[in-house]
């Protein structure tokens, strides 16, 4: 390529002008070239955003899928958990939401830009059970894409190690007491650095809450949240105690360390998560043994909740085909494509999944999450269900305050009265 | 000894008697136009950016600090309220006071590793100053989030880099993160390493600048090495230092990215500095009037602390 060094001499301030408005003109072109709104005939790119560490095989192989069906590309882009409601929220206020999106829970500032999925929900070929769609004046406002349940992961290896026995039979499961004395040897006989650590979030604490029979933050009938019971205050207190630093690491609660590196460095005895980790697990801890143990009681509940709720926006052009991505990901066999590639707790009744672990501690751990989310309380759906209510009421909770005040009372800013009461007000200072 | 040398004097002394104004030549009617079309055409790009970038939306925010705006729907008027309950809030006072103590913190530090670097980097004695002057520019190449985990796992409490030689030399284990002030240090050495490398950048343009004559005659008249840094180089790259020290604070009081990636402002909500404070009012609590007034009352604080250093400047060169 040559360049004229006679030719910005010839740019007079016409020329200069005509030049300018020529570009202007085809960016102007250009830019209408590469939107994906199309003209009318249908959009031939959409936008998915989820958030996930170790679920996105399935949903590439489902785009790709897509794509050669019906002609279109689903952009996924994959969100980092930390700050997506936030995310989506100012996309909503800048009004550039995403096509599709699986996300932790409804928002009542974009609730009314969603897409009905009914069609998808009530197909009966699916067999999606309905008790676990949102449904609003008869307006299907989303689809989960799967049921998950916080539970228990223990280092078998240093369990082992230390010759400590630990049950594997949700039926005759061990106490909290019971199972923290085991850690303890286990952490001391193996030269581990920790008893346990436990994921920071509201959910997580819920399960420990119902385990030592606690009601925890309950949606009253008023609508608005009531001080919890004195179980639910013993609990919060005995959760704080185990941040001692030899139990549990006071990092991951006050600061934000991450649970899962921790407990994939074989340093941990215990780990208490959810579900989902049984994906990342399986392909991710190789140096040493692991397994899902029953969740202790005395009481037998866990965190039941949804995963990612499946919602299409009603973006102009664009709003059939993510209409048309949502109801191909739901087709009965190309969710039971998903669910296997990303361990997914069937929506779908009746599907004989056979998941694609070699490991046999992941496929236990399927097995053992099933027992428990039947074996479990009643009372362990009920956060999920109180978030459901708030959303039909246009209300929803966006950020949980037990994470932040939790934080302060285990670092010693606050005691646990003022906690409690922390947590209440900022519940019904979002419920209204 | 040698006197600290001073800005020359910009303006004739009283006694000298100005001259009468040169005559200008008459400019025709169409070259005055001509000049006040080209420069107002030249600015039009950025004069556009600024209006549109700050302009507006600071306008659109100080109209929101009025309001109880969620984000969407409407943005009802409550007047001075948001304002009122900010001066009632602990939370902010708490995280304006952070704030401060890590701008007091970061600002000296990295003014100090700054011009240390720079001083070695110009000195003629020094060696592979190309490959140093790369090495200490690359904490500016990353980004403030990527910064911070980086300082994450040197300082993990639980299986940090520094912790491990700790321990490993048969110390106990330090809580980098679970004890509040040792928090924030970790933040503050973290800004100022990652500070060091452009402020060093404006430090070597000083230094390269002073006038070697200086450094010769005071040589001359015996003046060992700190006399001439004191005497000569601090006083002759006094307008950088001012610069940098501008910069650094306003940059500092906005800091944001590192404390989120390092510690999220933790432990607990000990070192929730005043961005983080509006951004999670505004943003996790859909309180964007209320955040746009504490956003308001931290640009009046930054107004006042340029305003400050300029006026003391100002008196300095005069």
């Amino acid at each position: 390529m040559t360049t004229s060094q006679a030719a910005p001499s010839r740019l007079t301030r016409r020329g200069f002008l005509s030049v300018g408005a020529a570009a202007a003109l085809s960016l102007t072109a250009l830019s209408a070239c590469s939107s994906d709104d199309g003209d009318g005939s249908g959009a031939k790119k959409i936008t998915f955003w989820l958030s996930t560490s170790a679920q996105l095989d399935g949903y590439t192989n489902l785009a790709k899928e897509f794509e050669a069906k019906e002609g279109v590309t689903v952009e996924i882009v994959n969100v980092p958990y930390d700050g997506y409601q936030d995310k989506l929220r100012q996309s909503a206020q800048a009004n550039s939401l995403p096509d599709v999106a699986s996300v932790p829970s409804l928002d009542p500032i974009w609730i009314n830009q969603l897409q009905d999925l009914s069609a998808t929900a009530n197909n009966e070929a699916n067999k999606i059970r309905k008790d676990i769609l949102t449904v609003q004046d008869g307006k299907t406002l989303c689809i989960p894409s799967d049921i998950t349940a916080a539970g228990l992961f223990i280092n078998k290896t240093l369990f082992a190690k230390a010759g400590v026995e630990f049950p594997t039979d949700p039926n005759k499961t061990w106490t909290w007491d019971e199972f923290l004395a085991a850690t303890a040897k286990v952490r001391d006989a193996a030269k581990a650095k920790y008893s346990l650590v436990y994921d920071n979030s509201p959910a997580r604490i819920r399960a420990f809450i119902y385990n030592n029979g606690g009601k925890g933050f309950q949606l009253g009938s008023d609508g608005k949240y009531a001080t919890p019971d004195d179980a639910t205050i013993q609990a919060l207190t005995k959760f704080a105690a185990l941040n001692d630093d030899k139990v549990m690491p006071k990092s991951v609660w006050t600061s934000g360390a991450d649970p899962n590196a921790l407990f994939k460095s074989g340093q941990v005895v215990a780990y208490f998560s959810g579900v989902w980790q049984v994906a990342d697990f399986a392909e991710g801890i190789t140096n040493f043994e692991w397994a899902s143990a029953p969740t202790p009681g005395p009481v037998h509940a866990t965190d039941i909740n949804l995963g990612g709720k499946v919602v299409a926006f009603t973006n102009g052009d664009r709003a059939s085909a993510a209409k048309k991505w949502v109801d191909f990901m739901f087709q009965r066999d190309n969710y039971a494509k998903l669910a296997q590639s990303n361990g997914y707790l069937s929506v779908e009744a009746g599907l004989d999944l056979k998941y694609p672990f070699t490991k046999q501690s992941a496929l236990d751990a399927f097995a053992l999450y099933n027992k428990e989310i039947e074996l479990a309380d009643p009372i362990s759906s009920s956060g999920q269900a109180a978030g459901t209510t708030l959303v039909l009421k246009g209300k929803a909770i966006q950020t949980d305050p037990t994470k932040t005040e939790m934080a302060k009372f285990i670092n010693g800013q606050q005691d646990v009265q003022k906690t409690v009461t922390n947590i209440v007000n900022g519940l019904n200072e979002q419920v209204g | 000894m040698v006197d600290s040398i001073r800005p020359t004097a910009s303006e004739p002394s009283p006694e000298v008697r100005r001259g009468p104004e040169p005559v200008r030549p008459r400019q025709r009617n169409g070259r005055r136009k001509r000049y006040t079309g080209a420069p107002l055409v030249l600015i039009s790009i950025n004069l556009l950016l600024f209006v549109t970038f700050f302009v507006w939306p600071a306008i659109t925010g100080l109209m929101y600090s009025f309001t109880s705006y969620t984000g969407v729907g409407p943005a009802p008027w409550v007047g001075l309220d948001n304002y009122q309950r900010l001066l009632q809030d602990d939370a902010f006072y708490a995280a304006l006071i952070r704030t401060l103590v890590y701008t007091a913190g970061v600002v000296p530090l990295t003014i100090v590793l700054s011009l240390g670097t720079a001083v070695l980097l110009t000195s003629p004695y020094a060696k592979g100053k190309t490959i140093a002057r790369i090495v200490f520019f690359l904490p500016w190449l990353i980004s403030p989030i990527i910064a911070g985990v980086i300082w994450r796992w040197l300082f993990g409490e639980n299986f940090g880099l520094v912790n491990y030689l700790i321990t490993s030399l048969g110390g106990k284990e330090v809580a980098w993160q679970s004890n509040g002030n040792l928090s924030l240090i970790v933040v503050i050495i973290a800004a100022a390493w990652g500070g060091t490398a452009f402020n060093m950048l404006l430090f070597v343009a000083a230094l390269k600048n002073v006038p070697t004559a200086y450094y010769e005659a005071a040589s001359l008249d015996g003046a060992g090495s700190w006399a001439k840094f004191r005497r000569i180089t601090l006083p002759a790259i006094a307008p950088t230092t001012f610069i940098v020290v501008l910069l650094s604070i306003l940059h500092s009081m906005k800091e944001y990215a590192l404390i989120k990636a390092i510690n999220d402002g933790g432990p607990g909500s000990t070192n929730n500095l005043l961005v983080q404070y509006i951004y999670t009012k505004g943003f996790e609590r859909a309180q964007i009037g209320y955040a746009s007034a504490a956003s308001f009352v931290l640009m009046l604080i930054l107004m006042i602390v340029a305003i400050i250093q300029l006026v003391m400047n100002r008196r300095k060169e005069s």
